[in-house]
């Protein structure tokens, strides 16, 4: 830590970290949209071989490179999974801020979430993502729309105890409106709690749609999406093909393992209390 | 020095020094010094009282010696507990059961456990609630105080509950951070004796505050310190008359500045005609009463009139409910019958509030994620000349709360509530944690604006002798509530 230390200070080693998490997800990204049909093709006669130089990840029993569908699986799973988890933690934080209003309308969202949450995340899902006509855009609305309930109940939490502080009634006093306050008082201390709660909800949202993709309810079979590779390939691990599971769930795990880190440091920039640890 | 008594050495602190890291703009790390050339020893059996202007470092060699220093701060000389140095495993080792804390804000007390609980969770041998209901006894809190959460008890009640928190644990070495503050004369002088009591038991007392009266009935020597050095090490009798045995013209000032001293130094007061105004513009409270919940009434039919211009001094005994009052004037709370006039009319206000509340607590009144700066912009208050007179400076607008002290951050309370279109102030206990040089100064400045602007103040305080420099009338709390 210490060599690290010498080279640049804390606040550069964090926007290091992050700069580097974000080039490597674009990277997954560039490279999963540059990933043409053609690709994914069928190559029967290469069918069940191990990793080599020129299949690193191997191939499947259709003879397709494990390494272009796990890429691609990837840039679904990442774009599905991100999408889901932003709106849901934009819903959380707007009905958050919605339940600072007044006691009401707290006792509506609170309702709202106990409602959400007496109802299984999976079958609010299907129905959901059925509803709006299944594919990419079901998956994404419904996923979203179901997984707010937590989050909220966490901040609608925080925010109840800064609203009771000293300094937000003096901020009433000095004549602030409620959208003055709840823009500098309260979406500040949020924050880090939101990003908190988005990288926690990034994993969850994926396997979700692993799930309902795994139901049939979710993205098409021909997507190559990372929770079809997987559960595709459970058919064939029992026959020694390791690489199918292997190398795919490596890369979900690193890709979620980046979003963690990516997490933590911008949390370390935006939180005072944390950033000027040494 | 070793031969000065048979008493060992227990604390020893040389050439310490104590600095931040900071970032500047965007990437540039830079240090900020905060203390150096600090030295002091304790003895078994001393009171050391640390006397200093608010920011001169008082809280962070008490939290130096603790290790409870905040991440992004570095060390350096000597820190010497018993002839060993400090380190941080030993500070773990020590903390809580060889030095002890009365810590300086009431912050400090978890505010979801019963304060009977908060006690006892220290005490590690014999009858816990008997030692604890002794200790309550001890520093004058009744028993049911136990049973109460920190929120219901007032200031005063919650610091004696810190005390007794303290004094339950065998520590050797007691490091008092500004116990006495919002204590009511009788309440202070029981706290003294305790802290008496222990040092006749055996243990060093370190004992910081900013108030010097108190220090020199407390202490056997006093340390004076200014902006993180020392400045004078000097006995209790030196400081008499206008301080002429004392060495260091600091420490003169410090002791000039007492109300009972030249409080007001050579700014002369504006005195202006205040009662010539018309008689409706004037803050009325108007038989307001209020009780929590199914509790007892606090006050019944509270009448007071402040007229503009007009500083008027209440005092009272700690937890008699000054600052629920305060709180109901300033609209923070809503009285159960009354109301609050603002020139004859209940006040429907777009904008500032006219009666703007000055809190005891600067710490809780500002927003620990926001930079001082911001706090300023908040309330628009950006005017540099008032920021200089009230001795704001520069460089403290890019820090944040954490890294000021309660002097500090009370000034920028204070520049907060003198906006201009406030009419009527009320300074809860505004200075009580403040020292000699600041509380003068501040008091300066609110008064004269108040004669210049005819802004009508509303002092609540505990302390007889500042009430009685600043104050036009002092009205007793107890002879109001109607009880």
């Amino acid at each position: 830590m210490k060599g690290i230390m010498k080279r640049g200070n804390l606040r550069q080693l964090t926007i290091a970290q992050i700069v580097a998490a974000i080039l490597f997800l674009l990277l997954i990204i560039i490279s999963g949209f540059l990933i043409g049909n053609d690709k994914l093709a069928i190559h029967l006669d290469m069918k069940n071989t191990a990793p080599s130089i020129a299949h690193p990840f191997g191939t499947d029993w259709l003879g397709r490179d494990m390494l272009v569908r796990t890429l691609k699986g990837l840039t679904i799973s990442l774009g599905v999974g991100l999408l889901a988890a932003i709106l849901s933690s934009l819903i959380a934080l707007a009905f958050s801020l919605i339940a600072s209003w007044n006691k009401r309308m707290d006792a509506f969202i609170t309702w709202l979430i106990d409602l959400f949450l007496s109802v299984p995340h999976l079958v609010l899902l299907i129905l959901i993502s059925f509803a709006v006509g299944g594919g990419f855009k079901g998956v994404v609305i419904g996923l979203s729309l179901t997984h707010w309930p937590s989050l909220t109940r966490l901040l609608r939490g925080e925010m109840l105890q800064i609203k009771s502080a000293e300094y937000v009634g003096i901020s009433r006093q000095l004549g602030k409106s409620r959208w003055w306050i709840a823009r500098h008082h309260l979406i500040a201390h949020l924050l880090p709690q939101l990003f908190v709660g988005m990288v926690l909800l990034f994993p969850h949202a994926i396997l979700h749609e692993a799930a309902i993709t795994f139901l049939g309810f979710g993205l098409s079979t021909e997507q190559p999406a990372i929770g079809i590779v997987l559960s595709e390939s459970m058919r064939y691990l029992s026959t020694g093909m390791w690489w199918l599971a292997f190398f795919p769930g490596l890369s979900l795990l690193i890709m979620v393992g980046i979003f963690d880190i990516l997490g933590k440091n911008m949390r370390k920039l935006i939180d005072p209390f944390h950033g000027q640890k040494g | 020095m070793e031969i000065i008594g048979i008493n060992k050495l227990l604390l020893e602190v040389k050439d310490f020094s104590l600095s931040f890291r900071h970032y500047k703009k965007g990437l540039r790390e830079t240090k900020l010094q905060v203390v150096r050339n600090l030295n002091m020893c304790i003895h078994e059996g001393e009171i050391v009282a640390i006397v200093g202007a608010s920011g001169s470092g008082k809280s962070l060699l008490a939290n130096a010696i603790l290790g409870i220093l905040p991440d992004h701060a570095v060390q350096e000389g000597i820190l010497n507990y018993k002839g060993m140095p400090l380190t941080s495993e030993r500070q773990v080792r020590l903390q809580g059961k060889e030095i002890s804390l009365i810590p300086q804000s009431v912050n400090a007390l978890d505010p979801l456990m019963k304060t009977a609980k908060q006690v006892q969770a220290v005490i590690r041998k014999g009858d816990k609630q008997a030692i604890q209901e002794n200790i309550f006894r001890e520093v004058g809190l009744p028993i049911e105080a136990g049973k109460k959460y920190p929120f219901e008890l007032s200031g005063g009640m919650a610091r004696r509950v810190l005390a007794a928190t303290a004094m339950v644990s065998d520590a050797d070495l007691i490091i008092a951070d500004e116990p006495t503050p919002g204590l009511d004369p009788k309440a202070l002088h029981e706290t003294v004796a305790i802290i008496k009591q222990l040092a006749t038991a055996g243990k060093g007392v370190m004992f910081i505050t900013h108030d010097i009266d108190t220090a020199l009935t407390v202490a056997d020597k006093v340390v004076v310190f200014n902006q993180g050095e020392t400045v004078e090490t000097a006995d209790v009798a030196d400081f008499s008359g206008h301080g002429e045995m004392l060495k260091h013209p600091f420490t003169k000032a410090l002791w000039n500045a007492l109300p009972q001293n030249d409080f007001w130094g050579d700014v002369p007061l504006m005195v202006e005609e205040y009662h010539t105004r018309p008689l409706k513009e004037r803050l009325e409270v108007d038989k307001i009463s209020y009780r929590y919940q199914k509790g007892p009434y606090l006050f019944k039919n509270l009448h007071l009139v402040v007229t503009p211009g007009e500083v008027i001094g209440i005092h009272g005994y700690s937890g008699s409910g000054k600052t629920t009052m305060a709180q109901i004037i300033a609209g923070y709370r809503e009285a159960e019958t009354g109301n609050v006039l603002v020139d004859g009319r209940t006040k429907k206000h777009s904008g500032i509030n006219p009666v703007q509340l000055i809190w005891q607590h600067p710490e809780k009144a500002i927003n620990p994620r926001w930079q001082m700066k911001k706090v300023l912009v908040e309330s628009g208050m950006l005017d540099k000349e008032l920021l200089e007179e009230l001795g704001i400076k520069h460089e403290w607008l890019t820090r944040y709360p954490s890294e000021l002290s309660g002097g500090e951050l009370q000034r920028f309370c204070v520049a907060r509530a003198l906006h201009p279109n406030v009419k009527y102030i009320i300074a809860d206990e505004i200075t009580t944690m403040l020292d000699a040089i600041t509380q003068a100064n501040l008091w300066k400045t609110i008064v004269n604006h108040a004669r210049t602007r005819n802004v009508g103040v509303l002092v609540i305080s505990h302390d007889g002798k500042l009430l009685n420099k600043v104050c036009d009338r002092i009205i007793n709390f107890g002879d109001i509530t109607n009880l």
